[in-house]
């Protein structure tokens, strides 16, 4: 699935999905509902990556029933990617989607419907998430939510471990039975995972989906032990943290265009700091008649301005367009650094200048 | 001197349908067509330039909206909306009259203008022709449409009559407040509610005043269809062969192919695009709720055949997207509705020329009959086949 030279500090690597390469580190974009927010799958070129929720796409068994079942199925992705993964909303339940008696044991697991948090088998689970068909399949592991500044107990932290590798082996043996050849990769705390039960599960599985418990995210990076294998950040990280992050060895991030984009935020920045701005933020009046186009695109930035103004929805498609053209081109240029030995530079160069 | 040339290049030998090209200042426009309605400068969700790719060669704007967002003095200094909103094809846009009787509370119209309350302050605005025209030059639309005054449809009395000859006096004003007819055309509004007199006293003194173009207004309010049929008919007999006359606010297919029937060339409406943020697609045998549990899993395209981008296959370079899919989306996330907008205007724009094709090929009838058995079956509506049968075509 992935191979790498490995070794300290930033590294690149080859990621193999469908039989074609992508070279890494790379980006994965979130996807709601199996699309890229506001994208229509003709609207951009294909991305590396993508994730899609299983929680997406499920319905309930009835009207009346807390209950439900997943329908989701490749071929409903609206998506221009090269490589899917499957994820759960469980990944992140006890930072973004907390809901009330969220609470899991060995054999059920709370993911987050459409219809509200509900209790769901983990065989089922690793049977959705298997029998759609993605390249590549995430295990969930086991988390505590934790009120702000609060510490874990070592019975809690011996607990997860133990119910984690039990939903790992399961969904191994789901993968091998339905989907032989599937890569498994699995979700760590990169807190509080021990060195030991990081080497019980290493022979399990092909990658790590790195989950901070904390802010500490860029100290915390490589409890990982065996440095050859692929390591995603699961957390949604700034651009800066980004290249930190990839300055430690994270192969694949997440990219975090949603939240410019919807806010009406062009994003401008570069590795190589040709632009003077991070980013334009274009409900402000001073482009009302800029006339200027954003970027690669043919958009002026009047006219997104006007988009925003008025409310239409094409400001979003336009922007979200334009961002993960920016992104892409980050990527690149990270990539290309790594190559030509620039990339710590760079990225100091890009943090001093943007920041 | 019009920025207009319309050119006949065929006509059905039964009914009163033609095809022709319309030549205006950014291109061509084969006719019959349906115009897209992008309200403020914008096809809901959809880029220019997948607009461009659906085949559209030309759409709406408001001037009511753009008037206010972005305002004409942005306008004046970008350029107009072409500029604006990069959009190389021709635009149309309507007077501004009909969003304020229709949106907005307390409009009075007096023989100067329509009188309304601003939507920012509430402080009172007066829309006058010579406003309309003054807007519609700094938005540079190729097609522009008189100020009229505008009635509901159901009205009867003296209050339409009023209207007809006020919107005659304006088509005057406008006229004369026009300050760019060597690059802009300006079409006057046939009115005269549902009062076959009236439409041919209208007719006849709008035809007088020669303006490159001919809409028949104040129709699709809430009239049964016999009596809309009716009233196009009647018209478009007494309107001239060599200029385009464009039938405001249809959109519904059967009224499209009927229309066409009876001499129109040109439509507009919001329905394709509104009905697809509700999760409505449009197909040939009529409209498809893709909301509906029915549609769970179901793997075919929104319509067997349809080659737009949305249902054509993958392996032909289409998006090849199934209700299946749609279904989740619609309604709940933008990407549904543009999936659905680009769907139904396609399907919009292919149903035009579609029938620009037949007529071309003298087939109309052979269609009519085909598109009518598709959406009704054998049992198609009785004043569609009472309105077709006058211009001697049978369903």
């Amino acid at each position: 699935m992935f191979k790498t030279a490995g070794g300290p500090g930033a590294r690149s690597g080859i990621l193999t999905i469908n039989g074609s390469e992508l070279i890494t580190p790379t980006y994965f974009a979130s996807t709601r509902r199996g699309a890229i927010p506001h994208l229509t799958p003709d609207n951009y070129p294909a991305v590396p990556l993508a994730t899609v929720y299983n929680e997406d796409f499920h319905e309930a068994l009835s009207p009346s029933s807390k209950r439900s079942e997943c329908f989701m199925k490749r071929e409903y992705l609206v998506l221009n990617a090269k490589g899917v993964f499957s994820l759960s909303s469980h990944h992140f339940g006890d930072r973004e989607k907390k809901v009330k008696n969220d609470v899991d044991n060995n054999f059920a697991i709370t993911l987050h419907t459409m219809h509200g948090g509900n209790s769901h088998p983990v065989s089922a689970l690793a049977n959705d998430m298997v029998n759609t068909k993605v390249d590549f399949v995430v295990v969930p592991h086991d988390s505590a939510s934790l009120s702000q500044g609060s510490r874990i107990g070592k019975n809690r932290v011996r607990k997860m471990e133990t119910r984690t590798l039990e939903w790992i082996k399961l969904f191994r043996a789901t993968v091998d039975k339905n989907a032989p050849g599937t890569p498994v990769v699995a979700t760590i705390n990169m807190e509080l995972s021990t060195p030991a039960f990081l080497s019980s599960i290493d022979s399990m599985v092909d990658g790590y989906f790195l989950i901070p418990s904390d802010s500490r995210l860029a100290d915390n990076v490589v409890p990982v032990p065996d440095t050859t294998k692929l390591r995603i950040c699961g957390a949604k990280v700034s651009y800066f943290d980004m290249l930190d992050l990839i300055g430690k060895g994270i192969d694949v991030l997440e990219t975090q265009i949603d939240q410019y984009s919807e806010a009406g935020v062009a994003l401008t920045f570069d590795l190589n700091c040709t632009s003077r701005q991070f980013s334009i933020d274009l409900n402000d009046s001073c482009y009302t008649t800029d006339m200027s186009t954003l970027g690669d695109t043919r958009f002026a930035k009047a006219y997104l301005h006007h988009l925003l103004n008025a409310r239409e929805m094409t400001a979003q498609v336009a922007l979200q367009k334009h961002n993960l053209e920016v992104v892409d081109k980050f990527f690149s240029d990270i990539r290309n650094a790594i190559e030509d030995g620039t990339f710590d530079t760079k990225a100091a160069n890009f943090k001093s200048h943007y920041n | 001197m019009a920025a207009l040339t319309f050119e006949v290049a065929a006509k059905c030998s039964k009914s009163k349908a033609r095809a022709a090209t319309m030549m205006l200042p950014h291109g061509p426009v084969q006719t019959p067509v349906f115009m897209p309605v992008g309200t403020q400068a914008s096809l809901k969700g959809l880029t220019p330039d997948q607009l461009k790719d659906l085949g559209c060669e030309i759409f709406l704007n408001n001037t009511y909206h753009l008037g206010l967002k972005p305002g004409q003095d942005v306008l004046d200094t970008v350029g107009g909306a072409h500029a604006l909103q990069h959009w190389d094809r021709n635009i149309l846009t309507d007077s501004g009259g009909f969003q304020m009787v229709s949106l907005l509370k307390l409009a009075t119209i007096t023989e100067q203008g329509v009188g309304f309350l601003s939507p920012h302050d509430n402080t009172p605005m007066l829309l006058t022709p010579e406003h309309s025209m003054s807007l519609q030059n700094s938005i540079g639309s190729d097609i522009m449409m008189q100020l009229d005054d505008v009635v509901a449809t159901l009205t009867t009395g003296p209050r339409v009559e009023e209207a007809m000859w006020r919107s005659i006096r304006w088509l005057d004003r406008c006229i004369a407040a026009h300050k760019k007819p060597e690059s802009q055309n300006l079409f006057c509004i046939i009115q005269g509610g549902l009062d076959p007199e009236l439409r041919r006293i209208c007719c006849k003194e709008m035809v007088e005043r020669d303006t490159p173009g001919i809409a028949i207004g104040g129709l699709s309010g809430g009239e049964d269809k016999e009596s809309y049929c009716n009233v196009v008919d009647a018209c478009t007999s007494l309107l001239p062969e060599n200029k385009p006359r464009y039938c405001m606010g249809v959109g519904y297919a059967e009224d499209l192919v009927v229309s066409v029937a009876l001499g129109a060339d040109m439509f507009d409406c919001v329905y394709p695009t509104r009905t697809a943020r509700f999760g409505t697609a449009l197909t040939r045998h009529g409209v498809l709720n893709v909301k509906l549990l029915e549609y769970k899993n179901d793997p075919r395209p929104l319509e067997d055949g349809c080659k737009c981008p949305v249902c054509k296959p993958k392996e032909e370079g289409g998006m090849g997207i199934s209700r299946g899919t749609i279904r989740i989306m619609a309604t709940r996330d933008t990407v549904g509705a543009h999936l659905l907008t680009i769907h139904n205007t396609w399907y919009q724009l292919e149903l035009m020329r579609t029938i620009r094709q037949a007529i071309v090929e003298d087939r109309f009838e052979e269609f009519v009959q085909t598109f009518f058995k598709d959406k009704f079956g054998n049992e198609p509506p009785a004043w569609a086949r009472q309105a077709l049968a006058n211009v001697n075509i049978r369903i």
